[in-house]
Parts: C-alpha cells; sequence; structure tokens
C-alpha cells in the first residue's frame, strides 16, 4: 500500500530539504523537483462556509509560494473531492498536498489516501483544521477567515520540508481482555469466544451477572431476567476460550494497541474456586446460626452470614468469605465449624491475593454503572422513612428468588394498600445529574405493572415526561395506563410520615395537567433512582487511558460513527459504562465492541503512525538524559555504541526525548525542527 | 475565635426581646458575653427588597462595613437579618456592578467593605466554636423528660445552607440534647410559618401556623423551641386565634436560647420567659419538679 | 371574570425579555414543569396561579396576568422552590423583581395589603420617621443611601 516515489527519501542526515537552502520563498529544489503544492478547501457543507469565506481561503492559498493550485469544494471528503485530489496529482505534477477542512481525527485517514492514490508518498500530505479551529468556534466571519488564511499558510510552509516515511507494522495478539462481568461483558466475551478468540472476562464481583441479575422481569416483554441470563453465566464459566476471574481487579495497563500488559489482581475469596462446588455446607456450619450482615445483592433487604454464596444463580457457584465479619478474622478463635464441615478442603483461611500478567491485543470495557444514592435528595426520606425504598430494592421484593418469595410486602410484612413511584430520582436535576437516564420511565411503568398484578394496591407514576422511545415501549405504556394506574404528571416536592399513621406517607406533589396540588397518602414509595457512573469511574479511565465526557461516562470516540470506540485505539466500549441503557442496547452494544475486536484482531497487524522518534548515532553522546524521561521505556542504551537507540514500535511520538537532547541528536518524524519551525513563521506571517 | 459583633436586629428590640434577653444571658454564663455592634441599622428585611434592591444591599451592607471596621464577624440571630446579611455579603462578592454601587454608597458615609465578614448564627457558634462539651459541662439543672420539637423556619437553611443540613437541621437539636431535654422528630422543621401574612391575609397565615402547632401536638412536644422573632410571634401571639378555629392544645413557644439558659440555671425572669403569651408554666414546673 | 382566551396581542415581548434577563432567570426558558416549586410551596392553596405556571407565563409575556396575579404577592421568600428546582429557577428572586415591578408600575391588586405594607415599611426605614426616637436606630436611615 505504500509507494516510494522517487524523492524525499532516503537517510535523515541526506534530506530533501535542507534547513539553510530554504530562505523566503526560494523553491526547494536541492536537486529534486520542484515543489509543486495543490491546496483544497472544504466547505463542509454549511460548516465551515457559513463563518469562513472559503473562496477568500482559497483566493489567498493560490497566491503562496510553491502553491500550483488551489481549490474550494462543497466536501473534500467525498469521492468527487478525493478524486479532484487525485486527478490534480497527475495532471498538474503536485508533490504536496494540503487539505483544510475538518479534524484530523475524522479525515486524516482519507486524505492521506487520496494522496497516495495519486501517486504521492501519503505522508507528503498536511491537513488543516478549519472546522474546529476556526468556523465552529468563532462568530465574527472576517476573524475567523483570517484564522483560516494562517493556518493555512503554515500548512503550507510545513508540508514543502515533508519526507516520504513508511508506516510500521506491528502484530496484534489475538486474545481479549473484556473488564466488567454484567450482561454487556458476558455478550462481548461469549461472542468473541464464539468467534475462537480468548477472552480474559474480569470481574470484581465474586459472581458475573451483574445488575441484571437482580431484575426480575425485563420491560417491556415482562421475560424472566434470569432465565435468559444464566444461561449465559453458565456458558460463560463453561466456555473454554474465555478464562473467568472474579473478585479481580485490573491495577495496571501497558503497552499498546495489539499488544497490551494488563495487571490483575486477584483478591482472596478464603475459598479454592478448583476445589469448592457451591454445596453450602459450611455456609450451614458456620457459628453465625442466621444471617447477620447485610445481603449486598438484595440490596441490604436480607441477612446473610460472613460465609456465603454470592446469589443462588452466582457463576461461579462458589462461597466466598468475608474478612471484616468472619470472627476467624476478626479473632482468630472461631470453632472453623466450616472448616470442618468442607469434605473438600477447599476453605483456606491463609489465602493471599495474587498479581498476574496478561497479555491481549484488545480489551473491552464493559464496567457498568452504579444508582443514585437516594440519600442525596433529602426531601423524599429515603433512609429515615422506612417505607420509601429505592426501584432496585422493589426489583428484589418483586423477585421470586428475592427476599420475600416475590410478594411485595412493607418491611412488617404488610400488602401495600397505595404505592407511590416518583420518577426521575437523580435525573434531569442540576442538583444531581442532569442527564436523563433513559431506562427509568419503563422500569416504573413495569412495577406499577407488577405491583398492581401482585397486590392490588393503587399505584401513582409520578412523572415529568414519560419516555417510551424502543420496540414495544409505547404499547407497554398503553397497557399500563389501561390497567388503571395513576399517572399524574408532576415531581413529588415532599414526603411526610404522619405521627399515628402506622407509617403512611403524604406525598405533596402538583398535578401539572390539572393545575392543583395533590396531598395523596400512600404506603409505599419507590424512588426510581437514575443511572450514573459508578464512584471509580475516573481512576479506571485513567488506567485504561480512555476518556471520560463531563457528566463522567466513559466517552466514545465519535458520538454516532465510533460509538464503540475510544480515543485510545484497541479499547472499546459496551454497555452502561459508556451511558445509560437498557438491555437490548447493552447487548447490541456490547456485540459491536466485541466486532470491532474481532476486526482489529482479524487484521493480524496493524500499522503504527511513522511520528516516531529515532537517534542519529553520530551525534549521539551518550549521556542518557533521555532514558529515565520516556514514559513508554522505548529507549535503551547501547553500551558498546555508548549511544541511545529508540524501540521505534514502542515510541508512541510524545517528543519528550526530542525536546530534552542536549545535543540535538534524536529526529522526530513529521516533527522535524524545519517543519515546525515554517509552520510557526507561517501562522505568524500576518499578511 | 474571631471576634463577634452581636447583631440583635429590629426585632430583638421589640417583639423578640426574650431573645435577646437569653442569648446575652447564655453567652455571659458560657464565659463569651455578648458586645453589641455600634450603631448598626436595619438589614431591610425582605419588605425592602420588594421595593428597591439596590437600597436595600446598600442598607444592608452598612452593617457589614461596620463590623469590618471593628474586625469582627457579625453574630445574628434573626433568620431574615441572617439571610439578608448573608444574601448582601455573597451578592457583593459575585456583583462586580452592584458591588461597586454600594461601595460608593458606603464611601459617601466614610466606610468602605472589602469583604471580609462572615455571617454567624448563635447555633453555629455555640456548637462549633463553644462546642456541646462545655454546655454539657456548663449544665446545672438538666432538662429530663422535657420533650422539644425543634423548629428552624425557613431562611436559616434556605436558599444557603451555611451550617446546617438545608433539609434535615442537627445544631438546635444537638443543643437541646445536651440540656438533657429530648428532641421529638419534627417533619415541619423548615416549613414557612407564613411570616407577615398572619397579619396581612390572617386565614391563610393562621392555617401555616395551625398545621406547625398540631404537628407539635401529634409529636407529642411539650414545647416547641425556636430560633426566628418572627416565628416566635407567630406561633405564640397568634396561637389563641388558632386555638379559635382548631381544636388544640395551648403549648409554649420558646427560644433555643431560653431552653438552654433554663438549663444552665439563669433565672427565668432574666431569660425573658414571662414575656411569652401562651404560659411557659409547663417547662418551668418540669425544671423545678427535677431540681427538687 | 376576564375570559380565559388570550391573544398574540396580549403578550408583552418587552416583558418576556424583562424577566428573562433577570441574574439567574434566564433559566426559566429550561422549564420542564415538574411542579416541584408549586408542591412545595406553602401558600399554594391560596395563589390563583401556581408558581410554575407564573414563571411560564413570564417567560410568554403575559405581563397583565403576571403583576395582576396575588401570587407573587404570597410569597414569604421561604425559598423552597428555589432550593427544590432541578433546574434551579431562582423563583423567589423572580417574586421580589415581580413585587417590584408591579409597585412600580402600581399594578396593586385590590384585596391585598400586602404590596401597602411593604411600601410603608420602606418608606418608614428610608425615610427615617422614627429616628428622632432614642431606641430606633434600626428605623434611622443610613446616610449615604441615596447616593447610589
Amino acid at each position: 500500500m505504500l509507494r516510494e516515489d522517487g524523492f524525499g527519501s532516503g537517510s535523515t542526515r541526506d534530506r530533501a530539504v535542507d534547513g539553510a537552502t530554504v530562505n523566503g520563498d526560494a523553491p526547494l529544489t536541492n536537486g529534486n523537483p520542484p515543489i509543486r503544492i495543490g491546496v483544497y478547501v472544504c466547505h463542509c457543507g454549511t460548516n465551515i462556509a457559513r463563518t469562513v469565506d472559503v473562496e477568500q481561503v482559497t483566493e489567498k492559498a493560490g497566491e503562496l509560494p510553491n502553491v500550483t493550485v488551489a481549490r474550494d469544494y462543497k466536501y473534500m471528503c467525498s469521492d468527487p473531492g478525493q478524486e479532484m485530489i487525485k486527478e490534480d496529482i497527475e495532471e498538474l505534477g503536485l508533490n504536496r498536498i494540503v487539505v483544510a477542512s475538518c479534524s484530523p481525527n475524522l479525515h486524516e485517514e482519507t486524505f492521506r489516501g487520496a494522496t497516495a492514490a495519486g501517486g504521492l508518498n501519503p505522508f507528503f500530505f498536511q491537513m488543516v483544521n478549519i472546522r474546529e479551529h476556526a468556523s465552529w468556534v468563532h462568530e465574527d466571519r472576517e476573524s475567523a477567515t483570517e484564522k483560516a488564511i494562517d493556518l493555512v499558510r503554515a500548512a503550507v510552509q510545513r508540508v514543502r520540508h515533508h519526507r516520504a516515511l513508511e508506516t510500521r507494522r506491528v502484530p496484534i495478539r489475538p486474545e481479549v481482555l473484556v473488564v466488567g462481568g454484567g450482561i454487556a461483558g458476558i455478550t462481548a466475551a461469549l461472542t468473541l469466544a464464539h468467534a475462537g478468540k480468548h477472552v480474559y472476562l474480569v470481574e470484581r464481583e465474586a459472581s458475573i451477572g451483574g445488575h441484571m441479575a437482580q431484575f426480575d422481569k425485563t420491560f417491556p416483554t415482562l421475560d424472566c431476567a434470569a432465565c435468559i441470563l444464566t444461561p449465559k453465566m453458565t456458558q460463560v464459566k463453561a466456555h473454554p476460550n474465555i478464562t473467568l476471574m472474579t473478585m479481580t481487579d485490573v491495577v495496571k495497563v501497558e503497552g499498546f494497541v495489539g499488544s497490551y500488559e494488563v495487571t490483575v489482581k486477584h483478591r482472596p475469596r478464603y475459598i479454592d474456586v478448583s476445589l469448592c462446588v457451591g454445596c453450602q455446607q459450611c455456609i450451614d456450619a458456620c457459628v453465625y446460626k442466621r444471617g447477620k450482615f447485610e445481603d449486598e445483592f438484595d440490596v441490604g433487604l436480607s441477612k446473610r452470614k460472613p460465609i456465603y454464596l454470592p446469589n443462588a444463580q452466582a457463576v461461579p457457584q462458589v462461597v466466598l468469605i468475608d474478612p471484616e465479619q468472619c470472627i476467624q478474622f476478626s479473632s482468630g478463635k472461631c470453632k472453623q465449624t466450616c472448616l470442618e464441615a468442607c469434605d473438600r478442603d477447599a476453605i483456606l483461611f491463609d489465602q493471599e491475593e495474587r498479581v498476574e500478567t496478561l497479555e491481549v491485543g484488545a480489551i473491552i470495557m464493559a464496567t457498568g454503572f452504579q444508582t443514585f444514592d437516594a440519600r442525596r435528595s433529602p426531601h423524599y426520606g429515603y433512609g429515615i422513612y422506612p417505607n420509601v425504598y429505592t426501584a432496585l430494592e422493589v426489583e428484589r421484593l418483586v423477585n421470586a428468588s428475592g427476599p420475600t418469595g416475590g410478594e411485595v410486602v412493607l418491611r412488617d410484612g404488610e400488602k401495600p394498600t397505595s404505592v407511590g413511584i416518583v420518577h426521575c430520582v437523580g435525573s434531569r436535576d442540576q442538583k444531581t445529574n442532569p442527564w436523563c437516564s433513559k431506562v427509568c420511565c419503563m422500569y416504573s411503568l413495569k412495577l406499577a405493572h407488577l405491583i398492581k398484578e401482585k397486590t392490588d394496591a393503587e399505584v401513582y407514576n409520578f412523572y415529568i415526561d414519560i419516555r417510551t422511545p424502543g420496540k414495544g415501549f409505547e404499547e407497554f405504556y398503553q397497557r399500563v395506563a389501561a390497567e388503571g394506574t395513576h399517572l399524574i404528571r408532576g415531581k413529588v416536592a415532599s414526603v411526610y410520615q404522619q405521627a399515628d399513621g402506622d407509617g403512611e406517607l403524604l406525598v405533596d406533589v402538583e398535578d401539572t395537567l390539572a393545575g392543583m396540588v395533590r396531598r395523596i397518602p400512600v404506603d409505599m414509595l419507590i424512588l426510581a433512582v437514575g443511572l450514573e457512573p459508578r464512584a471509580d469511574a475516573e481512576e479506571v479511565r485513567r488506567t485504561f487511558n480512555i476518556t471520560c465526557s463531563g457528566d463522567g461516562w466513559f466517552m466514545e470516540r465519535h458520538p454516532k460513527l465510533a460509538p464503540v470506540e475510544t480515543f485510545t485505539d484497541g479499547v472499546y466500549l459496551a454497555g452502561c459504562c459508556q451511558g445509560p441503557k437498557d438491555i437490548p442496547e447493552t447487548v447490541a452494544q456490547a456485540g459491536a465492541a466485541a466486532g470491532q475486536a474481532l476486526a482489529l484482531i482479524d487484521r493480524a497487524y496493524i500499522e503504527l503512525e511513522p511520528n516516531t522518534a529515532h537517534v542519529i548515532a553520530e551525534d549521539c553522546s551518550g549521556c542518557k538524559t533521555c532514558i529515565p524521561l520516556c514514559p513508554y521505556q522505548a529507549i535503551l542504551h547501547d553500551d558498546a555504541e555508548n549511544r541511545a537507540e529508540i524501540n521505534e514500535v514502542l515510541c508512541k511520538g510524545c517528543g519528550v526525548c526530542v525536546a530534552a537532547c542536549p545535543s540535538g541528536s534524536i529526529v522526530q518524524n513529521l516533527f522535524e525542527d524545519m517543519e515546525i519551525y515554517e509552520e510557526i513563521e507561517g501562522v505568524l506571517a500576518y499578511a | 475565635m474571631k471576634k463577634l459583633a452581636y447583631y440583635p436586629g429590629c426585632s430583638l428590640k421589640g417583639t423578640g426581646r426574650a431573645y435577646d434577653e437569653s442569648l446575652r444571658a447564655v453567652f455571659e454564663v458560657l464565659g463569651e458575653p455578648l458586645e453589641e455592634l455600634d450603631d448598626w441599622n436595619c438589614c431591610g428585611a425582605t419588605s425592602y427588597m420588594s421595593i428597591d434592591k439596590r437600597e436595600a444591599y446598600a442598607l444592608a451592607s452598612r452593617n457589614l462595613a461596620l463590623a469590618e471596621r471593628e474586625k469582627a464577624d457579625l453574630l445574628t440571630p434573626c433568620n431574615a437579618c441572617y439571610l439578608v446579611l448573608e444574601k448582601t455579603r455573597r451578592h457583593l462578592a459575585d456583583s462586580a456592578e452592584m458591588g461597586h454601587r454600594v461601595r460608593r454608597a458606603l464611601d459617601a458615609v466614610g466606610l468602605s467593605y472589602e469583604g471580609d465578614v462572615r455571617i454567624r448564627h448563635p447555633l453555629e457558634v455555640l456548637t462549633r466554636d463553644v462546642g456541646e462539651e462545655r454546655i454539657k459541662e456548663a449544665v446545672k439543672e438538666p432538662l429530663k423528660g422535657l420533650k422539644v420539637a425543634p423548629y428552624y423556619g425557613c431562611q436559616i437553611v434556605r436558599p444557603y445552607a451555611t451550617f446546617d443540613d438545608q433539609y434535615h437541621p442537627q445544631t438546635m437539636d444537638r443543643l437541646l440534647k445536651a440540656t438533657g431535654a429530648k428532641v421529638v422528630p419534627y417533619p415541619f422543621k423548615t416549613r414557612c410559618c407564613g411570616a407577615s401574612q398572619t397579619g396581612t391575609l390572617p386565614e391563610v397565615g393562621l392555617h401555616l401556623v395551625y398545621r406547625l402547632l398540631n404537628e407539635a401536638e401529634a409529636r407529642g412536644a411539650d414545647v416547641l423551641a425556636v430560633i426566628c422573632p418572627l416565628c416566635q410571634f407567630n406561633l405564640d401571639a397568634y396561637q389563641s386565634q388558632v386555638r379559635r378555629e382548631y381544636d388544640l392544645e395551648p403549648i409554649p413557644i420558646l427560644y433555643f436560647s431560653q431552653i438552654l439558659g433554663l438549663a444552665l440555671g439563669i433565672p427565668a425572669k432574666k431569660l425573658g420567659i414571662d414575656r411569652c403569651v401562651v404560659s411557659a408554666n409547663r417547662v418551668l414546673e418540669r425544671r423545678a419538679a427535677h431540681a427538687a | 371574570m376576564r375570559p380565559n382566551i388570550r391573544t398574540e396581542a396580549d403578550r408583552s415581548p418587552e416583558f418576556a425579555r424583562w424577566i428573562t434577563s433577570l441574574p439567574g432567570a434566564e433559566k426559566i426558558q429550561e422549564c420542564m414543569h415538574c411542579g416541584l416549586c408549586s408542591a412545595s410551596c406553602p401558600l399554594f392553596a391560596y395563589m390563583d396561579y401556581s408558581p410554575r405556571q407564573l414563571m411560564h407565563l413570564g417567560r410568554e409575556g403575559f405581563e397583565a396576568d403576571v403583576l395582576g396575579s396575588f401570587t407573587i404577592w404570597l410569597c414569604t421568600s421561604c425559598y423552597q422552590c428555589t432550593v427544590e428546582c432541578p433546574r434551579q429557577i431562582p423563583v423567589t428572586e423572580i417574586m421580589y423583581a415581580l413585587k417590584r415591578r408591579a409597585i412600580e408600575e402600581g399594578v396593586y391588586t385590590e384585596h391585598l395589603p400586602i404590596p401597602i405594607l411593604a411600601r410603608e415599611f420602606q418608606r418608614m426605614v428610608a425615610g427615617g420617621i422614627w429616628s428622632a426616637r432614642d431606641d430606633s436606630r434600626f428605623v434611622r436611615r443610613p446616610s449615604g443611601v441615596d447616593g447610589i
């Protein structure tokens, strides 16, 4: 795919352009053909043309030295736009190309391709961003146009010094790391495993399954979450291509696309996973006769012992011990009845944390979400009034395998007769989270339906807007409305527990459609808590070197065209870590992420941007200044020759060594001194 | 602790005199006697703000300037004064235009304000600076068995929650507990007392007062503790009128400082308890019974 | 009774611009009508327009409806609406501004003494009518106030 074009190549010392010979407008010959530059200014529809006078930019560009042709066009990235470049190269003998359009992130590849299609080395090309850097960020047309002209001039001056470069290929490891074992991680892992790739599925909790495992029915079809999820979970466990690691955290990620080194830490569960069969005799034998500690899976609605199975459908079906609660750990003086009960000797009080390094070619982030902490909206009295619940708690109540066996009852065991569901708790609120959490309307309607079915209670849904855009969603809304659920448009303002009302709550809400405030007694108030980024999302994003958007969700590379990619090559996103999603969307995105990872791996190699640095051996004094500065450990010292050597496969082109080298003997491709000086001069040469 | 300039505000010189008396007595006993800000003026309250915003800010800022001259923070017991002064302080810091106008006005009378005054409330000073431990030690006559409903009113926690929780304020609860009294749950801690509507639209204001009194009764409170002179006035002085319309037992309305003062062994007379419209005898009897 | 229909002639774009240009009040444009302001208002029961409706009428420029509403005179500035609003609309401060404008324009609702009370209070403080009395420094007009 790369072509040598017959000039500009050669060793670094034998440069096509020697700084000394370039003077102002003097043609850059030095034995090579004269520089002939083509400049192409894009309208980007009206994105650029609305604010930047593209005709003027084109006209000015045409007057610059060495510019053979300058044209403007509606969409440079279109086929005719690219064809124009190609034809000009062939017909006008161009040997440098400048395109002034959008961000290189979007179309650098496109125009390098067009340059190559015309028969040039693709690195005889320079891109100018007059959209994000000019038209989109300025209002004044005249100034924006002047800025665009300056930027184009800088590129024209710089591109004269470009050299032909070759990209390097590095192999891609076929293994994939999937971080998070909810429905997103499970789907991605199974897709890859079915395609024959090896997957490391890392889960922080003791079982995979994530939030979906806690749900009872799924909207809008009301099929049972466990029935559709559990088979997938067992498939994960059984699949020969999946290495499942629970109670495991990723602590360090090194390397780059195709060749990541991931350090994981296995926290001790004090059980030998290979021996335990989940018979639970140890739990029966525990010195605690009854559960004493809040069960996390039941969101605190039931109690468990210090040795426990995460939940009935847990995968792996293996118990674990909480050392904070187990008497053996706190006092060292437990009778250890569990140890006696285990005939497989699977209990290991002295199990220690273990660190392991995995080598993978790609990473899929499926770390999920957390629900909004209802205590942050204190006017609803969650944590104060016992009859105020979060939706996740009620999911457990309606669940047949939940703490009440699927009975919707209050904490005192009574069936509620009047239930209120407050939508948008911790959503659409500048004081907490401004976004719409997307799933709450539907799950609130689902809970309304299930509660009506199980209790005959009056159910009130207090909503701001009902949002049901999804297949079968609106029909479900219609069905729940027809069942007689009260749909009251207004957000509950206050909750008040009467002094002598048996825990009955009075809620005040404006029925905005009627224009009156209503005071409604309920004996159960459910807060439809929103979805938010996990508390440690920021830390995780640093570990994986990806970005978060302002609201804290992991950021996709492009909101429309690259929704599962990140700005870090080889790291993909699946599920709610990227933003609120329902189950079908999560599954679809996980499939897409797996597909992207497969596309990467099956290419077997990747081409690296040739913007790496190299040492000019005869100038290097062997001072080693650069070695500790390199963030990628890409520089070694050749003791025999006493000089530095840069491993161009590891080099990411950050330029730190180039700037630090006291003898100026390190050069970076695409960022050579003359290229930078000329660019600066160009941008400052206010015409 | 930075020096405090006591800013009683108009109400404490009039209907809220008992608040002034009891605060002075309590701080005296705790070894932190109050020093009144010299030459202070009206904060403007909500009414002035309804007429002219600039003048209202200028009026309030004069007190900030006076305190700054004395290198003191303002100690402000009245909810309305507290909010007006705090709002003014913030507004002068945030709005360059208003800051400029107000400074010009202050300059005309030889005053200046650089922004170095905090607005503090006795609840904050007593819980944070003095501390409950010191108060507990100073309690001579614990109010064991006295059931108190703590009522904070609106403007002390809204719109700014400066030293206490906006929805579930705790500082007065803690002080009352330090006296040995039992604090009953009172969900209407920060609900509106009706403010001046008791006078302007009696049927509206009285209903709001009724809800507060009724709730205290439902929670089994012997006394309602308040921190705002307007709340005290509404709940106390209008109580007989409310009781003509609604079925309610009389309930005394005391400033938290009066209750605290009783526990510290200060004579009722010195705490202005006889100024209550609704007799506070049941509280005094409780103390007497305990002492005996 | 005023007929329950309004034409575009009833709207004052100037009033809409004025109300949304009050500090923080541009957020009225973002109101999603959740009704938290109304339902949290202790005086709601006695209002003709709910605070939510009033904000909306203001944004649409129905000046006569807004300034003629006695809702603004019922506001006790307890700030419940302000702290509840998910869009952070400074409802209480807007109520203050509406009171000021109503007084400036002489729009008094007939049966309510509140604007008169406010006016008199302000005159009393600003005019220092009791300033001769010893114990009344709180109502003395601080010199310099009229300098602004």
